[in-house]
């Protein structure tokens, strides 16, 4: 996902756009209403959110907001895959030496 | 089913054949016992995940006669709608987007006043989708006239070449401060899209129509002009109604009654 998922969202882009389908398989909404991060409610307004903490660290603009809105719609679930749950625990864990459940990671792994 | 029927002559002794041909009377059946819901399925709304199909066209009927002078709740519906905002608020009133405006006409010899609300009136026809130079301006299968943002790369021909001044350039970004339904964006141009996103969530109707149905006025009526059951279509059976620029030719999808 992390080196492809450029080409899933063109693909589920031209479903969208051409062919009107716009359920979760299809929905850059869906992917934004989980991911974003609680502290922001964004996926990238800070470089801890989502989008922005690969893309800043690998030096590669995003354009999709631009256009598309950076927060959720309605309420958020949060994917297990959050900025504050993901990468960034692993990075802060062993910076801060705080130790990172199991549970937690088998939250990552999923 | 007729050719499902001789093909099965052959196979009957196949137990998955038969099967297979059970289920599908039974589906036919389904269809026959109630036809006015499969009618609605058809009308408000494809299932979500199929794709749009030129089996519906959308369109608008507008009774300029009911149409109220002062009003302009569509327009204010619209903006909510797809988070444009009105032109009255925005810091360059003369390139503000403006998805639909609110038009009041007199005659200048009776001094007749005719009100009308102007927007995309999806053309099946388009001139916008023929001058785009990088496909950015279609026209989806059910008849709604799009911009692919996408591909756009503000151009602005397909504006010239527009003869309602539907479509607006974005020309200031937006922070941010999008619809989550409604992405939209800074360089790109934009038109009404008969609400899309309702339709594709099975909404049935667009916002400017239910807001001109909430405020008594009913002089927006949107559906599937494909259907002769559907409401748009006995109302267009039965109104003289007039396309604007009909002699451009292009097979609107807004249709006008009382101008």
């Amino acid at each position: 996902m992390r080196r492809n998922h450029m080409k899933v969202l063109n693909g589920h882009r031209d479903k969208t756009v051409l062919e009107g389908i716009r359920t979760k398989k299809y929905s850059l909404k869906e992917c934004i209403n989980c991911h974003a991060s609680e502290k922001t409610g964004s996926v990238a307004a800070s470089k801890d959110d989502f989008c922005v903490s690969c893309h800043s660290y690998a030096a590669v603009k995003i354009d999709c907001f631009e256009c598309h809105s950076t927060k959720p719609k309605g309420s958020m679930a949060m994917h297990p895959l959050n900025a504050e749950t993901a990468h960034l625990k692993h990075a802060l864990a062993a910076n801060a030496d705080v130790k990172v459940s199991a549970e937690e990671m088998a939250g990552v792994a999923q | 089913m007729s050719e499902l029927q001789s093909n099965s002559d052959n196979t009957l002794n196949a137990p998955d054949r038969r099967r297979f041909i059970g289920a599908a009377s039974a589906a036919t059946a389904g269809l026959v016992i109630a036809p006015g819901i499969m009618l609605m399925e058809v009308a408000h709304g494809r299932p979500e995940e199929q794709a749009a199909s030129s089996a519906v066209r959308w369109g608008m009927l507008v009774d300029a006669t009911k149409c109220a002078s002062g009003c302009d709740d569509c327009v204010s519906a619209c903006s909510t709608e797809n988070g444009w905002t009105p032109v009255a608020e925005s810091a360059h009133p003369k390139q503000a987007p403006q998805w639909i405006r609110k038009l009041e006409l007199q005659d200048p010899l009776t001094q007749m006043e005719t009100n009308l609300p102007m927007m995309c009136q999806h053309c099946a026809d388009a001139p916008c989708v023929d001058v785009c130079p990088t496909g950015a301006s279609f026209k989806r299968a059910d008849g709604i006239v799009l911009v692919n943002r996408h591909t756009c790369i503000g151009c602005r021909y397909c504006m010239m070449a527009c003869p309602y001044k539907a479509r607006s350039l974005v020309h200031e970004p937006l922070n941010d401060t999008q619809k989550a339904d409604v992405p939209r964006g800074m360089g790109c141009v934009e038109s009404c899209t008969l609400c899309v996103q309702k339709i594709d969530r099975g909404d049935g109707n667009t916002a400017c129509a239910e807001a001109c149905t909430a405020a008594g006025h009913d002089a927006l009526l949107f559906g599937d002009m494909n259907d002769p059951e559907s409401e748009i279509s006995k109302r267009l059976r039965e109104l003289p109604t007039k396309q604007v620029r009909a002699d451009l030719n292009l097979n609107l999808g807004v249709r006008y009654h009382g101008i």
